[in-house]
């Protein structure tokens, strides 16, 4: 004989239990690619990076200030970033941004070469190779990309390949709001 | 040959388990013992089949076969021998086999040392094994098949595995931790079959804690390994920084630790009977959510594999299956076993069900912490819980469990007369509050959670001590008193105090650690933490295969020269790479690193300089160390195996008296007439 108690101590559980199974489904598949960041509507960390291609000159944050500036991060490791990159060469057309690679946990002279193979459509690029300045943006892997609004504040991080379609829904209506003043 | 013959092998593999799962279950029921009698083969086939898969896999990683994506992926012809081995565990795929292969490998461990179970139990154990096998071979079949091919277009050369992972700590880290995470379907299956039995007690209780301390301490020294790999190879100088991945096996971990201690209860009192079952239960359910988590792509984080939905709902219904089921089964069932726990509130049994409790809700901190920011972007709201929510709420289960865990060892079950432990308690009390008061002025400033810390641990520690005196009074002499120790009691020691070595580390670590970034010229010194960095010399050398730039740092304690530690930028001249070489000094109370950064003049006579000053953090891995070997050695008691024997003769008896209540009542189900071994 079960008593009443512990046929709705069952039917809890089991309802408990199944509303996590059914949550979980609708998440599985879901865009994860729009990310919480801490950074969000916060300035860009404080950093000093020396530049990829020329060595004695050090970016720092002060770099994203005046103009719109899309922060890709990058690496010669990472497959997605060969699928993606044929994509900057569109994005650089856009005059009203600037493109600032962030070669990710890299060895120098494979990025050399991914970007002498690939095209170099970046307007600069810092180089990260140990990872410091990624774990300051709170970068997971490559590729990402951070919007940064010209008063230097982070406004945006998408994770994975930017396709155009994520281009045109996503990054075109923010970089027109912020060209806005907002 | 080798990719199809392994492919043939995998589903050799498959089609075993689902025999494993079907057959001996049925025979177990329909009283056929030829039947019955199929699991031992079975589990010992499904080993072999995947065994030889996974050789197949690492063979064509050994000879450079590009024509297997998965290869092509995730190796280069140019990756030394030892990388292409750890590279077939490098990614999704390859990682899966081996999950699969250590699953089939614990699978055979308890076909193989089953001998003293009763024969039907034992199936019944290896067919719900082949269940949870069968999923898995097909989540790997159907969905992740490391054997596809590139042909006809298949690349020349590799495109080489992720540099991060070409590391030895990364070579062993997996392994164990999927030993751990896996190894907790033993006491699962353990559950489940005493669930369909309607018995479980204190012999069944004695028969699944070796193989739950076995998983525990794997999944233990698993975590170690993969903190300490993020400490020196990730380069930020953390430990631990609560990533989701991080929590899917701490997760487990925590409720396991709390189905090894409710175990102990069953085993000696016959007691926590429903929680023991639940905690078997979830503590596996857990490994597989935390499976479903990190290979689903729901979560995004440093080992999210590709985000493929036709895996994540593959995992989810298989979890959905096996959770579901074995909840179903526990709520109907569970009520058979259980009894009337009978002992007084100061009790070993008391204050192991306090550290029942305080464990279980440290893993709904953890649970709630990782889940929270996935069930909001389900309503549609992004947010990320991080470190602040688990370093401000973590804490407060974990200080009662240590004020606890200083008197629980010291204690007799069913009752205790706290009259005579109030003195020594007092005074081990008053010692280590005067001794952290002590250490923390040494250490300059006072901080009030390395006071708590420190205090704690010393409290944990000395009565630690103070339960071995006692156990060892009436022996004379340090030998005999350590000879009379059993291996249980000095393994959990061990634990305990590496346990207290971990929470020592933890709060040093976290309070006097000194980190800079630097920018330093030849000749400069920097005074950090009291050492006194001063950069000497800059030299270029070429050696054998690479070129490098050493900087060398003289480091000074006061007047006195301590040592010189020496990173390097090194530029390997085949590959064309530039490597950084941190150069650590290593000591029990402080780690001093170096790396260099950039040179920052085109003379390199100057460069910027990370320097940390780590207090203390060795402690962190070797407390943890501590607590894998103190699992390890407490399996190695007399009394697991000495007492299989006289399990045997007991087994027979109850087997008989099951057979008399299963033909008495119509529920459960008829036992066959039958033969044990």
């Amino acid at each position: 004989m079960k008593s009443n108690s512990q046929v709705l101590k069952s039917v809890i559980s089991l309802s408990v239990f199944v509303v996590f199974v059914v949550i979980f489904y609708f998440l599985i598949g879901q865009d994860k690619t729009e990310l919480p960041s801490q950074l969000i509507d916060r300035p860009a960390p404080v950093f000093k990076v020396s530049d990829l291609l020329q060595e004695d000159l050090i970016h720092t944050q002060e770099d994203f200030k005046g103009k719109i500036t899309l922060l890709n991060v990058w690496a010669s490791w990472c497959p997605s970033c060969y699928s993606e990159h044929p994509f900057w060469k569109n994005y650089a057309e856009n005059k009203d941004i600037v493109l600032v690679g962030l070669n990710y946990r890299d060895k120098k002279q494979k990025a050399l070469k991914f970007l002498r193979e690939q095209g170099n459509y970046y307007d600069w690029n810092l180089f990260d190779q140990n990872g410091r300045l990624g774990i300051e943006f709170g970068v997971y892997g490559a590729p990402e990309t951070f919007l940064i609004d010209p008063k230097g504040k982070v406004r945006y991080r998408h994770v994975g390949v930017v396709s155009p379609e994520v281009y045109q829904n996503i990054f075109l209506p923010l970089i027109d709001k912020i060209k806005k003043g907002f | 040959m080798h990719a199809e013959f392994g492919n043939y092998l995998l589903v050799f593999a498959f089609v075993i388990s689902i025999s494993l799962s079907v057959f001996p279950l049925l025979g177990t029921f329909t009283k056929q013992m030829s039947l019955v009698y199929t699991a031992k083969p079975l589990a010992i086939l499904f080993f072999v089949s995947l065994f030889g898969s996974f050789v197949c896999l690492a063979y064509a990683f050994f000879i450079d076969d590009f024509t297997i994506a998965y290869v092509a992926q995730h190796s280069n012809s140019l990756l030394p021998d030892r990388y292409k081995i750890s590279a077939v565990w490098g990614a999704h795929e390859g990682s899966f086999l081996l999950w699969v292969l250590i699953f089939s490998g614990w699978t055979l461990a308890v076909a193989l040392t089953g001998k003293n179970l009763p024969k039907l139990s034992h199936s019944r154990i290896l067919s719900v094994l082949g269940i949870i096998g069968c999923g898995f071979v097909s989540f790997l079949l159907f969905t992740s098949n490391p054997f596809e091919r590139t042909l006809p277009f298949y690349p020349v050369d590799g495109a080489d595995l992720n540099p991060l992972l070409q590391d030895f700590g990364l070579i062993i880290h997996p392994p164990l931790l999927y030993m751990g995470y896996v190894g907790f379907a033993v006491s699962f299956a353990f559950a489940i079959t005493a669930l369909i039995e309607g018995e479980w007690n204190a012999t069944w209780a004695r028969w699944t804690r070796p193989w739950t301390i076995a998983a525990w301490s794997s999944l233990t020294l698993g975590i170690m390994l993969g903190s300490w790999w993020a400490y020196y190879e990730l380069g930020w100088g953390g430990w631990w920084m609560w990533d989701p991945s991080e929590n899917a096996s701490f997760m487990p971990w925590l409720s396991g630790t709390a189905l090894m201690h409710s175990l102990a209860v069953t085993d000696k009192r016959n007691s926590f009977k429903g929680w023991t079952l639940g905690l078997s239960l979830a503590t596996f359910s857990l490994s597989l959510l935390g499976t479903f988590l990190i290979r689903s792509g729901v979560l995004t984080s440093v080992h999210a594999f590709a985000n493929d939905p036709t895996r994540g709902r593959f995992i989810l219904f298989f979890l959905a299956f096996v959770v579901g089921s074995a909840l179903i089964l526990f709520l109907f069932r569970a009520s058979k076993v259980k009894t009337k726990a009978n002992f007084s509130e100061f009790s070993k049994d008391m204050f192991l069900l306090l550290n029942n409790v305080l464990f279980i809700s440290a893993t709904f901190i953890v649970l709630f912490g990782t889940l929270y920011p996935l069930f909001a972007d389900a309503m549609g709201k992004k947010i990320s819980v991080g470190a602040p929510y688990f370093n401000s709420i973590f804490p407060i289960p974990l200080v009662a469990i240590f004020m606890l865990l200083g008197v629980g060892p010291l204690l007799n079950w069913k009752k205790h007369d706290f009259s005579k432990l109030k003195i020594p308690l007092l005074k081990i009390a008053a010692i280590s509050v005067v001794l952290s008061l002590f250490s923390t002025w040494l250490l300059d400033r006072f901080y009030l959670w390395v006071f708590v810390g420190l205090a704690l641990s010393l409290w944990v520690g000395l009565n630690s001590f103070y339960n071995l005196t006692l156990l060892t009074k009436y022996k004379k002499g340090l030998s005999a008193k350590l000879a009379s120790l059993n291996r249980a009691t000095i393994g959990m020691t061990l634990a305990h105090i590496g346990v207290v070595v971990l929470l020592a580390g933890v709060v040093l670590t976290s309070y006097y650690s000194v980190e800079r970034d630097l920018r330093m010229a030849v000749g400069e010194s920097q005074e950090i933490a009291g050492y006194n960095f001063k950069m000497k010399a800059v030299e270029n050398v070429q050696m054998e295969n690479y070129r490098a730039t050493i900087v060398s740092f003289d480091i000074y304690q006061g007047d006195s020269m301590l040592l010189t530690l020496k990173p390097e930028k090194r530029f390997y001249l085949a590959g064309g790479q530039m490597m950084t070489e941190a150069d650590i000094d290593a000591t029990l109370s402080r780690d001093l690193y170096i790396a260099l950064g950039e040179p920052l003049d085109n003379q390199g006579q100057v460069w910027s300089v990370r320097i940390y000053v780590k207090a203390f953090i060795r402690l962190i891995w070797l407390g943890a160390i501590f607590m894998g070997f103190g699992g390890i050695i407490s399996l190695l008691d007399k009394r697991y195996r000495k007492l299989q024997a006289k399990d045997n003769q007991a087994k027979y008896n109850q087997a008989k008296y099951n057979q008399a209540k299963g033909n008495q009542s119509s529920d459960s189900q008829t036992q066959p007439d039958m033969a044990i071994s």
